[in-house]
């Protein structure tokens, strides 16, 4: 930077003197649209924050006079383990910077005062709480020694615990705190350290509350280093002084202070670790696949998700690094390795493929199919395998609903049916009914919900139902009454009954395959035991249409009476019923009925 | 003309710049400098604002809003007889009733404004302040932070130089600090942090906390609706604390009906203790602002106190506590920051008188862009903040960063623009964004230099400069992508003025009206029974529409509420 920044933008020779810097600032301020001169008035700033700086640098009279007292005497004195020469400083602190700058490294951070380094084992209070222990009477009490204190009487505040550890009494509540933590290399506290260390901070956030706020920020800025400093042996004590200073605020921050931040991962890092810990946590499963040791094998993802460890991971690599180094890395770099499992299942489908060929059966499991919706259902083991019972049911959805329809396409439109179909043959096949069987009692089956979809409809199609219902009941009675009557009731072909005639089998298939979009509808018990009136223009139809007496007609219209007249009637009624147009109502009821 | 008004979450005042000084405006024809914030709606359309409204809020707690500053920039709606209400339009009826104030005490309408908020104020809920003086018909000229305002009026009373001080600035919802110095006529702020949902309520909330549970053993307040109860307690909650500013102990106290009063003295030892952990959270923007600006506490000059809270005493006793002596009480706390926007209005209109007085502010939050880092342990770091301008920055501040591609022939860049401190953008608040084509190379090696532009009115806006094909694009940072457009805001604000208000010489009587309710609804007893009587004589003398008689009336049911509410322990 030339000679003559900050001077030449300012206007003036340069000078010590704060008042002639803001002077002229503010005339050159005045003199300026900072609105419209954006980088001309930032420019103005940094050369008068600049020429201020210089100005301080200066010792010159201007600096107040106590300052400069302050400085020469704490910077000239070499002695901070001194303790007489320390206290007889004035209550002026030499640390007067507000912010403690202090590099931390990870895991290993260490306060670092402006001021020389005391010698190494002793405490750094003197240099940093000048005024802490000076008027208590420490020389009388460390006469006592270690051991002796044990006995010394118990000063306020003071505990047998603190005392049994050999500190000092008279202590201030830092000193104690630092002490707890630097005395022992061991990685954790002692629950009688832990008990201190927890007291000593308290009173140590206590005394500070009462303080002002420089003074409160001087313990903030030297408890975050000093617990920074001593973790994992600080870990205890994290939440607490968290709490008090609000640390929690800061460590989300980009410009948390090091420790702070450093402070933040710890104990963010210690909460996760307390959550995942509970069976119940969404990731515990993959936590403790990430803490077992060594390499994990080709089965890892039996044991925790690839997403979820992935997740884990990169949440810790996120906020809190340092757990991650207390994890395996072969553990680790296993799950970043791409997982050779497809290879493991692409081998045994090989196999599988190979015993087929060879007309084995798969010698560990039993035979299952699979369905369209990629379920699987197992297959009795002395029944036909996968393969055959497939060919079973695509012959059978073939016979139901046409040639060209298959149990891909019904499942696409009527899940449910298809579903009811698999069901039907494989119990068919299990009772021993054979593929003829299973073929017809899946016929049978797509009969019953053809004519259960048929009552849904409305118009044409449904006036086309009926008519094909007609025609079954028609035909149902060629063969005998009581076929006819199962067809009725059940909507289906008795088991043992032959088939209808090819015409009528081929309606019967058109009809399904175009209903095989509409959802069947919802069974309803109690539908049989509903009363329908029937019009006596109707009665007077089906007498003329049967040729049966009066007597014989109503009977069978209760259900009572033998199965031909029964059978007949209903034959009569539905189609009297298909030719009546009367009120749409009734018809409607009769026809449901049917 | 060119006006300054304080829209506070409790309070507001509007002031002018005036023969070289700055003037606080009447509210009303009763003299009262400060206008509550508070509105009240009744089924048929009529509005009430201000004092009026504040007193409604007795009798009818769901039709009146109060508080609604803390929504800005949210939202949040608020219901009133049926219409829905964003805190902007709340707001704008607010600043309409000011205006009106004005126009009646000076005889010109003002059309431009310089409005306050808090210093720690978001852009969102800048932009909705900004908003509300739009659809009150206002041109807001700028808008000062708070403190800053307070510091105009605390440091232009002599003009002469100060070293850095502290304002502490505690309104009804929201707490500021800003570090101010004067010197040769320039008022510079060096550092502004605060608490943007921190304030009086929150000490009401606390009080309420302590007090409900052991004012209501028989579970008889607890069985009145939530609307009501709530009111009944934030005003007994209110009254209790501004008594307790003035007296070691006071009575919380809650009339249920008729018959029924609740009461429980509480004291001011309790009080403090109840408030501890809000008084902890005073502290963290006192330090950051120090921190910033890099002055230690003692070596400020002053601690000015702004803002209604600050009376309580025990806030006052821990601002003692946190800076070792006591606070300079110099400026009026309800009226400074009114004074100050006055001062800065006529600082933007260039009046004579302050010739020789400039300002500077700070940019209290740091701006800046999402970005993604690699992570030591592999792996790509997403989401990261990083900043452009650093908050307490001087504005208007100019500032240019580079960034690079992170994979091999990227075709274009996201930038993410943000507000905040917090390391993950998640925790900030997201301001916009620009997408921009860049050429395709190798990872790396594509620059874009990204420039924020931040001026003096809170105006963010961003460049971005390829140098490799010299190409650059331009955003300004005008709206949110959700925020509706130009109609949308002209049908709210002829929304807004289909409300009916009553003609100027009604509103005393309404006022009056609301007054007497309220007064109604805190007392039992003889003295409600005669309130009863005197409300329905006074609305009986109303509709005979005599302004004679009226006039009468008016003045004698003013005086019976005076000696009622004199002599009351309320």
């Amino acid at each position: 930077m030339s000679e003559t920044f900050p001077w030449s933008v300012l206007g003036i020779a340069p000078t010590s003197d704060r008042k002639a810097i803001r002077k002229a600032y503010a005339a050159a301020v005045k003199a300026m649209d900072i609105d419209a001169e954006v980088d001309a008035y930032a420019h103005l700033r940094s050369a008068r924050d600049q020429a201020l700086a210089l100005a301080r640098e200066t010792p010159v009279d201007a600096v107040s006079p106590l300052a400069l007292r302050d400085v020469s005497e704490d910077g000239g004195d070499p002695l901070p383990g001194d303790e007489g020469a320390s206290s007889s400083s004035s209550g002026f602190w030499p640390l007067a910077a507000p912010r403690l700058l202090r590099p931390l490294g990870e895991g290993s951070v260490r306060t670092a005062p402006q001021t020389p380094e005391p010698a190494p084992g002793r405490p750094c209070f003197e240099t940093i709480f000048p005024d802490a222990p000076a008027d208590t009477p420490i020389a009388a009490t460390l006469e006592l020694g270690p051991h002796q204190s044990l006995a010394a009487p118990t000063l306020s505040g003071y505990g047998e615990i603190e005392a049994a550890l050999g500190l000092i009494p008279g202590q201030t509540a830092c000193e104690r705190l630092e002490a707890v933590l630097t005395e022992s290399d061991d990685a954790e506290l002692a629950e009688a350290e832990r008990i201190v260390a927890l007291r000593a901070l308290q009173a140590a956030i206590g005394e500070a509350r009462s303080e002002g706020i420089d003074r409160q920020e001087q313990v903030e800025d030297w408890l975050a280093g000093l617990l920074a400093t001593h973790w994992p042996r600080s870990a205890p004590l994290l939440e607490t002084a968290t709490q008090a200073f609000g640390w929690h605020e800061e460590w989300h921050r980009f410009d948390a202070r090091p420790a702070v931040r450093f402070i933040g991962a710890r104990l963010r890092g210690a909460r996760f670790r307390a959550r995942v810990e509970d069976p119940g946590h969404r990731y515990h499963a993959a936590w403790r696949e990430l803490n077992r040791k060594g390499p994990a094998g080709p089965f890892r993802w039996l044991r925790a998700s690839r997403d979820d460890v992935q997740f884990v991971l990169s949440g810790l690599r996120a906020n809190f690094a340092h757990l991650e180094d207390e994890l395996d890395p072969r553990r680790i770099a296993s799950w970043n390795r791409p997982v050779i499992w497809p290879r493991v299942v692409l081998g045994l489908c090989w196999l599988a493929l190979l015993a087929n060929l060879l007309g084995l059966s798969w010698p560990f499991v039993s035979p299952a199919y699979e369905l369209p919706d990629g379920t699987q259902i197992e297959l009795a083991e002395d029944g036909p395998g996968p393969t055959l019972f497939g060919e079973y049911l695509e012959t059978a959805v073939a016979e139901s609903l046409g040639q060209g329809h298959d149990l891909a396409w019904l499942w696409d439109r009527d899940a449910e049916l298809a579903r009811r179909i698999v069901a039907q043959v494989r119990a068919s096949l299990d009772s021993g009914g054979g593929a003829e069987g299973a073929t017809r009692a899946a016929v049978n089956l797509v009969r019953a919900a053809t004519h259960a979809k048929g009552h849904t409809l409305s118009g044409e199609a449904r006036e086309a139902a009926m008519r094909l219902r007609l025609d079954q009941l028609r035909a149902a009675r060629e063969m005998a009454p009581a076929t006819c009557l199962t067809l009725l009731h059940d909507g289906q072909l008795p088991q043992q009954a032959s088939a209808f005639p090819e015409p009528l089998r081929a309606r019967e298939r058109a009809a399904a395959a175009r209903l095989a979009e509409t959802p069947l509808p919802p069974e309803n018990p109690g539908e049989e035991d509903t009363s329908v009136p029937i019009p006596g223009a109707l009665i007077d139809a089906i007498i003329a249409r049967t040729g049966l007496p009066d007597a014989a007609v109503r009977e069978a219209l209760q259900n009572e009476g033998e199965d031909a007249p029964r059978c007949d009637v209903a034959i009569a009624l539905l189609a009297a019923a298909l030719d009546w147009d009367g009120e749409p109502a009734t018809r409607e009821a009769i026809l449901r009925a049917l | 003309m060119l006006i300054g008004i304080d829209l506070g979450t409790t309070n507001s005042a509007a002031a002018i710049w005036q023969d070289g000084t700055a003037r606080l405006i009447p509210a009303g024809a009763d003299g009262a400098l400060l206008t509550p914030s508070a509105v009240s709606c009744d089924a048929a359309g009529a509005t009430w604002v201000g004092t009026p409204a504040r007193d409604r809020r007795a009798a009818h707690p769901a039709d009146t809003a109060t508080s609604f500053k803390r929504a800005m920039g949210t939202n949040t709606l608020f219901h009133l007889a049926g219409r829905e209400f964003r805190a902007e339009d709340l707001s704008a009826l607010v600043l309409r009733a000011l205006v009106e104030d004005i126009a009646a005490e000076t005889g010109t309408r003002p059309t431009e404004a310089v409005i306050t908020v808090p210093a720690y104020f978001n852009d969102r809920q800048r932009k909705a302040t900004r908003q509300a003086g739009e659809l009150a018909g206002l041109t807001v000229r700028r808008l000062i932070n708070e403190p800053t305002a307070a510091a105009l009026a605390f440091g232009l009373q002599d003009k002469g130089d100060r070293e850095p001080f502290l304002v502490f600035d505690l309104g009804g919802g929201t707490f500021d600090v800003s570090i101010v110095e004067m010197f040769e006529g320039i008022v510079e702020v060096r550092a502004s942090a605060g608490d943007n949902r921190l304030g009086g309520d929150d000490f009401d909330r606390a009080l309420i906390a302590l007090a409900a549970p052991r004012l209501d053993p028989d579970g008889r307040l607890a069985a009145l609706p939530e609307t009501r109860r709530e009111a009944l307690l934030a005003r007994a909650a209110e009254r209790c604390r501004k008594a307790l500013s003035s007296a070691a102990k006071a009575e919380f106290t809650v009339t249920l009906d008729a018959k029924t009063q609740l009461s429980l003295p509480i004291g001011q030892d309790e009080f403090e203790a109840a408030c501890g952990p809000l008084l902890d959270r005073l502290r963290d923007p006192i330090v950051r602002a120090l921190r910033d600006s890099d002055i230690a506490a003692h070596d400020l000059s002053e601690i000015v106190l702004v803002g209604g809270a600050t009376r309580m005493p025990a806030v006052r006793k821990a601002i003692t506590r946190l800076f070792g002596r006591f606070p300079n009480a110099a400026v009026h706390p309800d009226h400074a920051v009114a004074l100050g926007a006055a001062i800065q209005a006529g600082l933007a209109a260039r009046d004579a008188a302050l010739d020789e007085v400039r300002i500077t502010d700070v940019c209290p939050y740091t701006l800046g862009v999402e970005v993604a880092e690699p992570s030591p342990n592999g792996g790509l770091l997403k989401g990261l903040f990083s900043p452009i301008i650093e908050r307490n920055t001087p504005v208007p501040v100019s500032r240019v960063q580079s960034y690079s591609t992170l994979s091999d022939g990227q075709k274009q860049i996201e930038f993410g623009i943000y507000q905040g401190e917090a390391r993950e953008v998640a925790r900030n608040i997201r301001l916009g964004e620009i997408r921009i084509p860049v050429p395709a190379r190798p990872a790396g090696e594509v620059d874009v230099d990204v420039r924020f532009s931040y001026d003096s009115s809170g105006l963010l806006e961003v460049d971005l400069h390829i140098p490799l094909d010299d190409s650059r694009h331009n955003l300004v940072i005008l709206d949110e992508e959700d925020r509706e457009g130009p109609e949308s805001l002209a049908a709210r604000r002829e929304a807004l003025a289909a409300l009916k208000f009553h003609p100027r010489e009604d509103a005393a009587n309404m006022a009056l009206l609301a007054r007497a309710e309220r007064c109604y609804e805190d007392h039992i007893g003889p003295v409600r029974q005669n309130l009863g009587r005197a409300i329905s004589r006074f609305t009986g003398i109303l509709d005979t529409q005599e302004p004679r008689l009226i006039a009468e009336a008016r003045d004698r049911l003013s005086a019976q509420l005076d000696a009622i509410e004199g002599s009351a322990p309320l």
